[in-house]
């Protein structure tokens, strides 16, 4: 996925147009953005929303924090709709992963559900963060590991700016992470929602980092998130170019290739494969 | 089931609906006022009293005041109002 | 002798006006017009009855027609539109005789050819010479090109000239020429300029309605129309608006110099043409500063009369050239019927200005709404109010897909063959349905309360008075 649009679950309007708001996947948000005595309302909305709507972008539900008297309900009311996957919020250990994942089996055994929902670990504390690599490995459920700078920067006692280096550790610290672990990794989101310029650059960044997304919290950063991290017309055309001529070489019977006077070993081939594949070629 | 107390649940946002319900003696009395009432009064008054068949409430005032919500919109509020009309 | 009237109603009483005649006015003015409230105020007081206004278009600043209706003074009505201030109160049945509906060609093939006959034509014009010559170019209340009302200055029996700019050198860049004027009236003010300029002239930041113009867009290309020589039409609203901004990204891109863009002209227009994205503007009518500014200064800025633009009569008018138009609708039936005229209780609430003109002279016509209104669906089984038949229709563009009129198959082809995704009309019916249930039927009373006569003069739709 390529951006997340977060939608709050007890806005009609929202979650009615969240499939044509031109994101790759949508996050339902039953807690930061609903206040607590209208948590049982977003759960019911969200849950008809799911009913009556078929999204055709992938779905996700983000569920209050396990140190919450929601999260259960939230999942009792939610899981039977088997959204793609579940967000757990300050997720700081193993032992979170863990403490989620027996109460959705059990759900999930209830209900009589064939397939295992997932899970994206939103890791905005310093514990988080320092436990990324744990727990990106912490269940097979687990498929993405996702960063949350604005409540990080509170717990880390630094100051939240749009030049970011506060959060740059952080960054890298999950990127390195996820990739070992073999799963994704996603980018907080940039709250200014005027400054479109300043979202690229931020989206440009993440790219740079190895993020494999951006999540984003207004319809309107969409389309930079994707400009960021579709690949360009230059890198597809030379991804092409890379199959053929190895594909080339094979039916040659030859061994070392080279393009353009550069040697095409295996990492650049694997990497000419995920441009096409994030192309949908 | 009876209802235990007055409940509401909703908003006065466009798209969405203000469910209200009160205990009553012994029937369903639904009000509803809708911007599309002329289009759309019955449905909304059915899917309520579906709602309320479904939890096995035969007896409740309910005031309906709607802006133009979908279907799903108008289920969810009904019933949210009725879960909490139901609480201790 | 002067052709300067003392005041209003001197002119009125050298027009001969009289009970039981027709008179008309133009609507460039829109909705900061002052001229016909102030006319039908002075016929009122001078005690002339059974007046038929025959207008371009109706707008809500007109609400004080109500009185005069009330009063007799008006018991006709002939329009190409019709607003919801006036229209409502019409659907309630307060003319005894029905309106009669036309298109903004329809009008002016009308008036033309006689069918139309028009007694005294008043003629807003924000700069007068003491000739007589007309214009709306220039003058405090300036609104650009005066097209609907060249057919009146040429077959009304009395034209008259209202303005509030009488200039002294002779205008040599008129609209409507001193020859075709018997006399001019110089009054205080002829319209409010904050009025005249039309309030829907921004891209939407809506992205459901973007989505839409993007998805539109892909529809023109897959279908090979953005390509050099593209001739344009698209409306002032919200997604018409974002089609252009989404035309103009790809013309400039991919240096795509259309021939012309046609119809209503707005700034963004202007600014297309500045860009090189078209040789030409053809304007009907002009919506906002910037368009009126383009007009007066730019020799590729082309006023049209609006029987030149559409008139069904006459095979040069342009909208016959039109590759593409984007247009909008209240309603839509799965015949691809369209209905612009009244809303979904049956409430008189529009009309069809140039909306048949464009769609039926078009190679590709492209109707683009959001299905879902609340909880109003654009799509109907049957239309309240056919306004343009759907044989003129080709394609529905919602939020949720593009619809294609089962009898264009091979544009149905062409756009799966371009990878364009198709959901058809009767699914996105479908998936309204399963939102927000069918709406139930409005009850309708007996009184014919208007008449949409289409292109071909035929009565194509009634429209019966409502009781809700």
């Amino acid at each position: 996925m390529r951006n997340i649009l977060f939608v709050p679950g007890n806005s009609t309007k929202m979650l009615t147009s969240a499939n044509f708001l031109g994101s790759d996947a949508v996050v339902m948000d039953l807690e930061d953005a609903v206040a607590p005595n209208e948590k049982d309302a977003a759960r019911l909305l969200v849950r008809n929303a799911i009913r009556a709507l078929h999204y055709q972008v992938k779905l996700g539900v983000r569920i209050n924090a396990l140190d919450t008297c929601y999260w259960q309900q939230d999942l009792k009311e939610i899981l039977p709709l088997a959204p793609d996957f579940i967000m757990l919020p300050k997720t700081a250990d193993v032992n979170s992963i863990h403490v989620l994942e027996q109460e959705v089996a059990k759900l999930e055994k209830q209900y009589g559900m064939e397939k295992e929902v997932k899970f994206i670990a939103l890791l905005e504390t310093a514990e988080g963060v320092e436990n990324a690599y744990a727990i990106a490995r912490a269940s097979k459920r687990v498929e993405a590991l996702f960063l949350g700078a604005e409540d990080l920067t509170a717990n880390l006692c630094a100051v939240r700016t749009k030049e970011s280096s506060e959060i740059l550790y952080s960054r890298c610290r999950l990127v390195s992470a996820a990739r070992a672990a073999g799963i994704d990794v996603y980018d907080t989101p940039f709250t200014d929602v005027e400054d479109i310029c300043g979202l690229e650059k931020d989206a440009r960044l993440a790219r740079q980092l190895g993020f494999t997304g951006k999540a984003s919290i207004n319809p309107r950063h969409i389309e930079g998130i994707n400009r960021a991290f579709s690949p360009s017309e230059e890198e597809i055309a030379y991804s092409r170019e890379v199959l053929e001529i190895i594909e080339k070489a094979e039916r040659e019977g030859r061994g070392a290739v080279s393009l353009r006077g550069k040697m095409i070993d295996a990492p650049i081939m694997a990497r000419a494969k995920y441009i096409l594949k994030l192309a949908g070629i | 089931m009876k209802l235990l107390k007055n409940a509401s649940a909703g908003t006065d946002n466009r798209e969405d609906l203000r469910v209200t319900v009160s205990p009553a003696e012994s029937d369903i009395q639904i009000t509803v006022r809708s911007s599309v009432g002329a289009l759309f009064g019955a449905h909304i008054e059915a899917a309520a009293r579906e709602i309320l068949s479904d939890y096995q409430i035969s007896a409740c005032n309910m005031e309906i005041d709607d802006r133009s919500a979908l279907d799903y919109v108008v289920r969810a509020r009904v019933e949210t109002a009725i879960r909490r009309a139901l609480e201790v | 002798m002067s052709k300067i009237a003392i005041n209003l109603r001197e002119a009125i009483l050298k027009s001969g006006l009289a009970d039981g005649m027709t008179i008309s006015f133009h609507h460039h003015l829109r909705n900061g017009d002052m001229v016909m409230n102030m006319v039908m105020d002075e016929i009122a007081q001078m005690g002339i009855k059974d007046i038929t206004i025959h207008c371009s278009s109706i707008m809500d600043v007109h609400a004080p027609l109500l009185e005069h209706i009330k009063n007799g003074v008006v018991t006709g009505l002939e329009a190409s539109y019709i607003g919801p201030a006036v229209g409502r109160e019409l659907s309630k049945g307060i003319l005894e005789k029905p309106v009669i509906f036309r298109t903004h060609g329809g009008r002016a093939s009308d008036v033309i050819n006689g069918k139309c006959h028009i007694d005294v034509a008043f003629i807003a014009a924000s700069a007068v010479d003491r000739e007589g010559n007309c214009t709306g170019k220039i003058g405090p209340a300036a609104f650009g090109g005066m097209g609907y009302a060249v057919a009146d200055a040429k077959y009304a029996n009395y034209k008259i000239a209202v303005t509030d700019y009488l200039v002294e050198e002779v205008l040599l860049d008129a609209s409507i020429q001193a020859k075709d004027i018997h006399k001019l009236v110089v009054v205080d003010q002829i319209g409010d300029p904050d009025g005249i300029v039309s309030s829907t002239t921004q891209v939407t930041r809506s992205p459901t309605r973007l989505k839409i113009a993007e998805d539109t867009l892909k529809v023109m290309t897959a279908a090979g129309y953005v390509k050099s020589g593209l001739k344009f039409q698209t409306g002032a609203g919200g997604v018409s608006l974002a089609v252009a901004k989404y035309l103009r990204d790809k013309m400039l891109k991919e240096n795509i110099r259309g021939d012309f863009c046609l119809g209503g002209i707005t700034g963004y227009m202007v600014q297309m043409l500045h860009e090189g994205c078209f040789e030409q503007l053809l304007d009907a009518q002009c919506f906002d500063r910037e368009a009126i500014r383009s007009l007066n200064e730019d020799p590729n800025h082309v006023e049209l009369t609006s029987s030149k633009y559409a008139s069904p009569t006459d095979p040069t008018s342009y909208v016959n050239e039109l590759d593409v138009v984007i247009l909008g609708a209240t309603e839509i039936d799965l015949n691809f019927n369209v209905n612009v005229h009244t809303d979904s209780y049956g409430r008189i609430m529009g009309g069809s200005g140039g909306h048949s003109d464009a769609a039926e002279g078009a190679k590709l016509c492209i109707i683009v709404a959001p299905l879902m209104r609340g909880r109003i669906s654009v799509i109907r089984d049957r239309v309240t109010t056919i306004s343009t038949p759907g044989s003129c229709i080709d394609v529905l563009v919602t939020e949720y897909g593009i619809a294609v009129n089962q009898n264009k198959p091979e544009l149905r082809q062409a756009l799966v063959d371009a990878g364009v995704k198709v959901m058809d009309i009767e699914k996105q019916y479908e998936v309204s349905l399963n939102l927000a249930g069918k709406p139930a039927a409005i009850r309708r009373g007996e009184k014919e309360v208007a008449l949409v006569v289409y292109r071909n003069g035929e009565i194509i739709d009634r429209i019966y008075n409502t009781i809700v």
